[in-house]
């Protein structure tokens, strides 16, 4: 029920290796490698206010990477995570309009309701697709990306599109449908906290309940799940639309949370660092939640780097590139034969010892 | 033109010698039928002689001269090939490609495509190989028309040597005539066929000399013609002693007891279409009754898989009334048959009984009747699950290192008693058992028997459905034989095995 040691130890390595490979590329380039790491550690978890930047960022990698997660567990590939969020955002935004006048308490309950159906909804299209015309999902998912973007594009500038007429984007959410900030001037929000409770919801799902163990027979091997009289079609789209539900919630809490409003561009592809977010996170609920706030962590620090030692923060980018490539790399069986006489303890030694050969 | 000579040739696979010390010798111009049961050796012999597997030792001659394959193309550069039951073609290619890609050369960039069309169609014709344009997609064609095409490939890739492994078993009647019509033209044109089979029938038809294999030895080699189909029977099969302690008993009839409860399972005239490749059932008829064992025998693809469909849910009989308890079913899935007390302990643990990526206790977990009867209500208890685990691993002696250690990291008898303990363990009433002690050892079978006798006595009926005769006759009450989608029998008392052996392989169809 937990990651296997060799996994976590293919982990470590991945970290390693890619720690290798940006000393390498930072050193071709001239560029002080100590300032870069120190920077990022300091951009991400320097202070207070650095770290509740790392949380906000790790918020909706974290429930899209849930989302990428449940499914994998079922067998399947959400590649839509990114368009059930936009829906989930889009949706939070035009219902923001008309609850205004609520309490907040009821307002903000509202925008999760709604967000996870939207999400719930266009990740129902994909999985109508899959069993009434077997249109594998990988596709599907994709595709309904890509009409999620121009659906949102369409209506900020069309028919949501804010009263001002300025700029393509929706109204702010009314004041009740904000989520607080727990420790202002810090955007720290109550999203992030219920970011968690859901974690612990799905990992609850998934290894204490019998729907998610009929969820996890039909991912493990479809076949067998049939023999044993589990229903596998009805199994698939549960996982699939649960997972919808999950991505669509990313949204409504990024637009609830954070941005108050959805224009283009409003989602710096999060759905698709969800898959990046649930492979590290080795499909455990536990590791994706590390793993999202290692993607956040890196995403503030590297807007650190940017702005004091001149490296551009799409350094974030190429290292959460590199571990997915190492990891991926490492997964092969070979290769995990290998890993296999590896120990955790050696594995966690050498990164300490890269990590502070890197920092001086 | 080839004579092929094995001699004395052995191949042995971890825990069984699969082939013994064998010597036959093939000539040119004649069809020689490769005799045996499941497991007699005969792939494995014909593999030794395809290239696909070394032997230990003993020699292949060619024309006398002495040969040793690396890889099946090896073989096929001194002409022999292997058409396998399961065809290796492309389905999204077309004939020709799939022909051109068997060629040697094949590498080559230019590809003359309108030259290898011809060539194709001229070898279809001068064999009577009726084939669709050699534009075809595979995907498109019939069953028989793929078979054709894995012929042409060899015939054009120059093999005279043909290993034909089972090419019957998915063909339907006109199409196994259209290809024995085949086979005596190439025979004429001085080929050697090897054809593999475990069908007497077939073998008179069309033999002129013929090999039985039993347990990896050689039985004997002979003329077709001075042979009988019983004698032929009798000596794949060998001889069966009944067990001394225990006698086939008849069918429980309604005038035998005094309250009569409905059969657990029955079956009227239940006839099934074929999936592709597969084998259609016409009209089987059966029924199992508490306390008794009834046995199906019969060599693989002869229905086997379909009619383990029909019983799980999987498929709907086209014609026919399928009863459960006394219950008539119409629409079924296997989620119903489950719920009706359905268990199955199925032939393939790996890909059916088992997800070997999770732990021991969560395949004892792995299907719906055991979670039905875990405590109501939506959680799962771990502390329950390991206790269960535990008395599992304790009762069937399944060696782990612990619960939650993957299924994977398991000895094949250990995987195998954790699909019985887990299918066992909500005592069902009606048990369908698919060779469930093949691949283990002689302990591990006993067990599995033990197993199954004692729920049997617990009330419960066990359809038992299995290639090896010892088991069916170690324990079945009343034995059928499935033999090309229909179901034989019963055999009767002390002419039980050779009946049987006629029966399943398609010298008589009574008793």
């Amino acid at each position: 029920m937990t990651a296997r040691p060799t996994s976590l130890v293919s982990l470590l390595l991945a970290l390693i290796s890619a720690a290798i490979v940006i000393t390498i590329g930072l050193s071709f380039a001239g560029i002080s490698v100590s300032s870069v790491f120190a920077n990022l550690w300091l951009g991400a978890a320097g202070d207070a206010y650095r770290l509740s930047e790392t949380a906000v960022k790790a918020c909706p990698l974290l429930f899209t990477g849930l989302a990428v997660m449940l499914a994998l567990h079922a067998g399947l590939w959400n590649i839509g995570a990114e368009g059930q969020l936009l829906l989930g955002a889009l949706a939070t935004a035009w219902v923001g309009q008309y609850i205004a006048a609520l309490s907040s308490a009821l307002a903000i309950v509202i925008v999760v309701a709604v967000s996870l159906s939207a999400g719930f909804l266009w990740a129902g299209c994909a999985a109508y697709l899959k069993q009434k015309h077997n249109v594998n999902e990988v596709i599907s998912t994709l595709m309904l990306n890509f009409v999620a973007v121009y659906l949102v594009s369409y209506s900020v500038h069309g028919p949501l599109m804010e009263v001002a007429g300025q700029y393509p984007q929706t109204n702010p959410l009314p004041v009740t449908a904000t989520l607080p900030r727990l420790f202002p001037p810090a955007r720290f929000h109550l999203g992030i906290l219920l970011a968690l409770v859901v974690a612990l919801t799905v990992w609850i799902f998934l290894f204490r309940t019998k729907a998610g163990f009929r969820l996890r027979a039909t991912g493990a091997n479809p076949t067998a799940a049939r023999f044993a009289g589990i229903a596998v079609e009805r199994e698939v789209t549960i996982a699939f639309v649960l997972s919808g539900a999950l991505a669509g919630l990313a949204g409504g809490i990024e637009v609830s949370g954070i941005t108050q409003r959805v224009y283009e561009k409003f989602s710096p592809g999060y759905g698709y660092t969800a898959i990046a977010v649930a492979l590290v996170g080795q499909r455990s609920p536990v590791g994706v939640v590390l793993a999202a706030l290692f993607f956040g962590a890196l995403d503030a620090g590297a807007s650190a780097v940017q702005r004091t030692v001149g490296v551009s923060s799409v350094l974030a980018s190429v290292i959460q590139a590199i571990v997915v490539l190492f990891l991926a790399a490492y997964s092969t069986d070979t290769i995990q034969r290998l890993i296999s006489r590896i120990s955790t303890r050696f594995a966690l030694l050498l990164l300490v010892g890269v990590a502070f050969l890197c920092s001086h | 033109m080839p004579d092929v000579s094995v001699r004395d040739i052995t191949k042995s696979f971890p825990g069984t010698l699969a082939v013994d010390h064998v010597s036959i010798d093939f000539h040119a111009g004649e069809v020689h039928a490769i005799l045996g049961e499941n497991g007699a050796g005969k792939s494995t012999l014909m593999h030794l002689l395809s290239g696909l597997y070394r032997p230990d030792s003993g020699t292949i001659l060619i024309n006398g001269h002495p040969h040793q394959f690396s890889s099946p193309r090896a073989a096929l550069a001194a002409g022999i090939v292997m058409v396998h039951q399961h065809f290796m073609l492309i389905p999204s290619f077309t004939i020709a490609e799939n022909i051109l890609l068997a060629l040697p050369g094949s590498s080559q960039r230019r590809i003359d495509r309108k030259a290898l069309v011809q060539q194709v169609t001229t070898l279809a014709a001068q064999f009577g190989l009726k084939i669709e344009s050699p534009d075809t997609l595979i995907a498109a064609l019939s069953v028989g028309s793929q078979q054709r095409v894995e012929i042409l490939k060899a015939l054009a890739a120059s093999a005279r040597v043909l290993i034909l492994d089972e090419p019957t078993a998915v063909l339907t009647p006109a199409e196994v005539d259209n290809l024995f019509t085949v086979l005596r033209r190439l025979k004429q044109e001085r080929y050697l066929i090897l054809l593999i089979t475990h069908k007497i029938p077939e073998v008179l038809a069309v033999a002129d000399r013929l090999s039985v294999l039993r347990r990896g030895r050689l039985v004997i080699t002979t003329n077709t013609y001075a042979t009988t189909p019983q004698e032929l029977a009798q000596l794949m099969i060998g001889e069966l002693p009944l067990p001394a302690t225990r006698s086939l008993s008849p069918p429980l009839t309604g005038s035998d007891s005094k309250s009569t409860p409905p059969p657990l399972l029955f079956l009227d005239n239940v006839s099934a279409s074929a999936s592709p490749g597969g084998i259609v059932l016409h009209n089987l008829s059966l029924d199992l009754r508490p306390k008794e064992i009834v046995g199906i025998a019969g060599v693989d693809g002869n229905g086997q898989t379909e009619l383990i469909e029909i019983l799980l849910g999987f498929r709907q009989p086209m014609q026919g009334t399928f009863n459960i308890k006394g219950a008539q079913l119409t629409q079924t899935t296997p989620t119903q048959m489950r719920d009706l007390g359905v268990a199955l302990i199925p032939q393939d643990r790996r890909q059916e009984g088992l997800a070997l990526s999770l732990s021991v206790e969560e395949n004892l977990l792995f299907n719906t009747q055991r979670l039905a009867a875990l405590s109501p209500g939506l959680f799962l208890n771990p502390n329950d699950i390991r206790q269960f685990a535990i008395a599992q691993i304790d009762r069937f002696g399944i060696r782990t290192s612990s619960p939650a250690a993957p299924v994977s990291s398991l000895s094949g008898g250990n995987q195998q008693r954790v699909v019985i303990a887990r299918e066992l363990a909500t005592h069902p009433q009606i048990i369908i058992a698919a060779n469930p002690t093949r691949g283990l050892d002689l302990g591990a079978t006993d067990y599995v028997h033990r197993t199954l006798r004692e729920h049997c006595q617990r009330d419960a009926g066990v359809i038992l459905i299995s290639t090896d005769l010892d088991e069916i006759f170690a324990l079945s009450h009343r034995i059928y034989a499935l033999y090309q989608g229909r179901l034989l029998g019963p055999v009767a008392g002390a002419t039980g095995p050779n009946t049987l052996g006629q029966m399943m392989t398609g010298v008589t169809t009574s008793s």
